[in-house]
């Protein structure tokens, strides 16, 4: 299973990777996008959008179907991946890296406390 | 559905090549085994081979057998020769379609009807409803498994495996043939828009056919492919899918398969109301459409023109050819007339999309 440790896990296949005191940049997981299967459209959310927690807050497109991603914290959108608009394939290729979908403000940096560690998000997985 | 979790004689088979396993109207079928889109591709440019065993397969047989064929679809086979095969919906008194099949015509007294896996028992229960004492009906869906061969290079692949004669099967014909211990009925037939041909093997040699193909086909790189591209492939060939885009409520003539219905041919099931229908006109119809730019239409999506809904998707996808999104539904007749531009309504943001006809690509099959 491939689940970098540091990064904080959702029971609902996103990562957070938490940058500086309150940002969290956020993606979904190696094994969402392989579920997935090729993702052919990320809907982003607009700059400045106030997201809570566990809320839907990106579309991912496949082949079959669309799926919600939820906000793994609440907080302000401040940036977004522009280069998953022409490139959405990112997300399979490189979901921990150049496949990323926004960075979030945080208004309350202790929700990741509430989190799951890479292994108990491995445990999640494998338990399925 | 009654029957869950049924399984065809490849099912392991799929599950070591690792493949993604969907419930399938029933059935566990493989949904993927890379990707949907290399997969698409590889039929596209090259071969894929499909386990479509969910299929059923129904034997009419007997003195009464073309009449019984001739009652019960819209189509016509009188004039179908031996050993070919033709596509025809099935409909009820009132004109909707009760399933989409291929006829598949032995001779005078034999057909194989193969009909949709979702439809097997209320075509069987339908199809004996008609039937007189002078024709055998036989359900051979749980005794016969079905493979596919599809694309540019499945010529090739056939000539290998089953012999020159097989290869060079024209468009919709047939034949049987023995290979080794393997009785098989082999047709020049598809669902995806290529050059292709379909095998019909008693489940005992399934796994054995599938082996021998996918070995045979090494050389022109012969992949496995599942239903996710099978959806993909048939959508920008044109080609409908029962339960999503034709059902017990549309008529042929509302679906766009018009050609199928032979007022002219004697009495058939839904000729009444059909016939009323043309006369009086219909009041939606069939269309396919081509997003402008962004936006990937999905089954029961609103069709808008000027904020008002004049229709509904019944199948939607991302189509690899184009890279864009493609889709099928229902709109108000004359915005289909028209060939309008109208929007597609996905996640309440209304996206443009051009009325087209189908196929959504240039198809080079060989005949």
């Amino acid at each position: 299973m491939d689940c970098p440790e540091g990064l904080f896990y959702t029971k609902t296949h996103e990562w957070v990777k938490k940058e500086g005191d309150n940002k969290a940049r956020i993606g979904i997981t190696s094994h969402a996008q392989s579920e997935l299967g090729d993702v052919v459209y990320v809907e982003l959310p607009d700059l400045d959008r106030i997201v809570k927690a566990g809320t839907a807050c990106t579309v991912v497109e496949s082949v079959k179907a669309a799926y919600d991603i939820y906000a793994p914290v609440s907080g302000k959108v401040i940036e977004t991946n522009s280069e998953l608009e022409n490139n959405p394939q990112l997300v399979n290729e490189d979901p921990y890296g150049k496949g990323w979908f926004s960075i979030i403000e945080m208004e309350n940096p202790q929700e990741l406390t509430k989190l799951l560690s890479n292994k108990d998000y491995e445990e999640l997985c494998q338990s399925k | 559905m009654a029957d869950k979790d049924k399984k065809t004689p490849l099912y392991d088979v799929h599950v070591n090549l690792r493949a993604k396993i969907v419930d399938y109207h029933g059935y566990l079928m493989p949904l993927e085994y890379s990707r949907i889109i290399s997969e698409h591709r590889s039929v596209r440019n090259n071969a894929g081979l499909f386990d479509i065993s969910h299929m059923g397969e129904i034997i009419v047989e007997g003195k009464g057998a073309t009449e019984l064929v001739q009652k019960i679809i819209t189509n016509d086979i009188s004039n179908l020769p031996d050993h070919k095969a033709a596509y025809s919906p099935i409909c009820d008194e009132e004109g909707g379609i009760l399933d989409d099949i291929i006829v598949f015509k032995y001779n005078l007294d034999k057909y194989m009807l193969v009909i949709n896996c979702g439809n097997i028992k209320k075509d069987n229960k339908w199809i004996s409803k008609f039937k007189s004492d002078n024709v055998n009906i036989n359900d051979a869906s749980n005794q016969i498994s079905l493979l596919a061969v599809q694309g540019p290079k499945s010529k090739e692949v056939i000539r290998l495996a089953l012999g020159d004669e097989c290869s060079v099967l024209s468009h919709f014909h047939f034949m049987e043939v023995t290979v080794g211990e393997m009785q098989l009925t082999v047709s020049r037939t598809g669902y995806t828009g290529e050059d292709g041909f379909e095998i019909f093997v008693d489940n005992s040699h399934c796994v054995d056919l599938w082996k021998m193909l996918l070995e045979k086909g090494k050389d022109i790189d012969l992949k496995p492919a599942g239903l996710g591209a099978r959806d993909t492939l048939r959508l920008e060939a044109g080609y409908l899918l029962y339960g999503n885009d034709i059902d017990d409520y549309i008529t042929p003539l509302e679906a766009g398969i018009g050609w199928t219905v032979k007022f002219d041919k004697t009495d058939f099931i839904g000729k009444d109301s059909l016939l009323r229908l043309k006369k009086f006109g219909l009041k939606r119809m069939f269309v396919a459409f081509k997003m402008r730019d962004k936006g990937i239409p999905r089954t029961d999506n609103e069709i808008t023109h000027n904020n008002n809904v004049v229709g509904k998707v019944t199948s939607g996808t991302f189509s690899p050819s184009l890279d864009i999104g493609i889709g099928f539904g229902y709109v108000l007749k004359r915005f289909a007339e028209h060939k309008s531009l109208v929007n597609i309504r996905i996640r309440g943001t209304d996206y443009p999309a051009q009325i087209v006809d189908t196929p959504f690509i240039t198809l080079d099959r060989e005949r």
